[in-house]
């Protein structure tokens, strides 16, 4: 009897210990968080091209440990992770912020030259300009500087002003990382003033003497045809129309005339706008652009160079 | 034949009520420039005849008539597009602008994939870059 009692007594301690000890609302399960692991977390999010929660564990890192050293390069890498991510005003968001509260710092610059390159990637050109030439007065003499001075030629590039962009990257320093690239894009560059363009306005007047023709001197035979064919038609019905006094239908014809011919003009001027854009797009595709933006994501602290190829 | 001074006036009456028909405020044209940068007004939409026409034909014509548009986004979401953006005059001139060179464009746009079809990429931006622009803005 007193085995039993006491069997049972051991069983109901064994009970009472591991449920003790399970219990999760007497003892809850802890996570030390360290700051390291924290920000290499976010880290692999970024590398893995998951910037949404890469972006989300970096808040994450600020917020548990705001007085970290990393925390400037983590708000660094936030702009980064929303301009892979194409959200531009975003990224501009959280760069400012360290332009605003740590001027001083090295990763104020970067914040200034990433602003300008997300102006730069959103396409607007002057707002990218003016940035790029802070960066430049600023951090004279400095990668950050060289780097701007690259972009800058870029943007000239990409308003098509081939000879300030060869300007821009001749002026390049013998010390740049980017000198090799800059001497070869001021040459190249200038061969764009000798593109084929063809003339908007000469098109626009051939499309007006007959329709088509405009879209044929861009080499567009279908589209024409197309013009051609459906202004021919139209005025033929209306004429056919007032000829068997069906004023109506003629004047409705007519209408839709004015409609096909000025479209016809519109098109032949759009077209040939489009034609010189693909020339100077595909000339500018032909040639490298050596800044990885990634590279700002390094943990080095200096921007390095590579070699990237866009297709 | 009725003399071509008749024809030519009942031309042009015809045109005048066809600009009228948009209702209290007739825009011929909306350059929409001055309109705080692409802040296009759903009031001014409302009113624009070439809306109420573009967006018949693409909820109850082309939805039963099927998807045979190659290009992205389809003629006549194009064209609702346009005429909100532009009003009647330009959005009518620019729509006809897109049936016309609609045959060609594979040769200069990019091509984008669109519910399993492989499309033509041809916004209104890319129509209207040349002369009306945001901000400044130059998309590449």
């Amino acid at each position: 009897m007193e085995k039993i009692k006491i069997k049972g007594l051991v069983t109901l301690i064994c009970c009472v210990v591991v449920i003790f000890f399970n219990e999760s609302a007497v003892f809850p399960k802890q996570i030390v968080l360290e700051s390291n692991s924290q920000f290499s977390f976010a880290r692999e999010y970024m590398a893995k091209g998951e910037y949404g929660r890469a972006v989300e564990e970096f808040e994450r890192f600020i917020h548990f440990f705001p007085e970290d050293p990393e925390v400037l390069r983590a708000r660094c890498l936030i702009g980064i992770c929303y301009l892979n991510d194409h959200k531009y005003d975003a990224a501009r968001e959280s760069l400012s912020e360290i332009i605003k509260t740590n001027p001083d710092s090295p990763f104020a610059g970067r914040a200034l030259l990433l602003t300008g390159e997300s102006y730069y990637q959103e396409g607007l050109i002057r707002e990218a300009e003016y940035y790029f030439q802070l960066v430049m007065d600023e951090y004279d003499n400095s990668d950050l500087a060289y780097t701007a001075r690259y972009r800058l030629g870029w943007t000239k590039l990409k308003e098509s002003r081939w000879r300030d962009a060869s300007s821009i990257f001749e002026k390049t320093e013998y010390s740049s990382p980017y000198y090799d690239s800059s001497r070869l894009l001021a040459q190249e560059c200038l061969y764009g003033e000798a593109l084929p363009y063809k003339t908007p306005a000469l098109a626009g007047s051939l499309a007006a003497v007959i329709p088509g023709l405009g879209h044929a001197y861009v080499s567009r035979y279908k589209d024409a045809a197309v013009a051609f064919v459906l202004n021919g038609l139209f005025i033929w019905a209306a004429i056919e129309s007032f000829d068997h006094d069906h004023d109506v239908l003629g004047g409705i014809l007519s209408f839709l005339e004015v409609g096909w011919y000025s479209g016809n003009i519109y098109s032949a001027v759009n077209v040939t706008h489009k034609y010189n854009r693909k020339i100077e797009s595909d000339f500018r595709r032909g040639m490298k652009d050596q800044f990885d933006i990634n590279l700002f994501a390094t943990g080095k602290g200096n921007i390095g160079l590579a070699l990237t190829y866009r297709f | 034949m009725k003399p071509f001074a008749r024809r030519l006036l009942f031309l042009i009456i015809f045109c005048l009520i066809c600009s009228q028909c948009n209702g209290e405020e007739s825009i011929f044209f909306q350059t929409g420039q001055d309109s705080s940068q692409n802040n296009i007004s759903d009031n001014q939409s409302e009113v624009n005849t070439g809306v109420r026409l573009a967006s018949f034909f693409r909820d109850h014509i082309s939805a039963v008539d099927g998807d045979r548009c190659p290009s992205f986004p389809s003629c006549s979401s194009y064209s609702v597009e346009v005429f909100k953006k532009h009003g009647f005059f330009i959005g009518w001139i620019m729509t006809v602008d897109r049936l016309i060179h609609e045959a060609d464009e594979a040769s200069i746009s990019p091509l984008v994939r669109r519910n399993g079809k492989i499309k033509i990429l041809d916004p209104v931006e890319d129509n209207d870059l040349w002369w009306f622009s945001i901000n400044g803005k130059n998309k590449d």
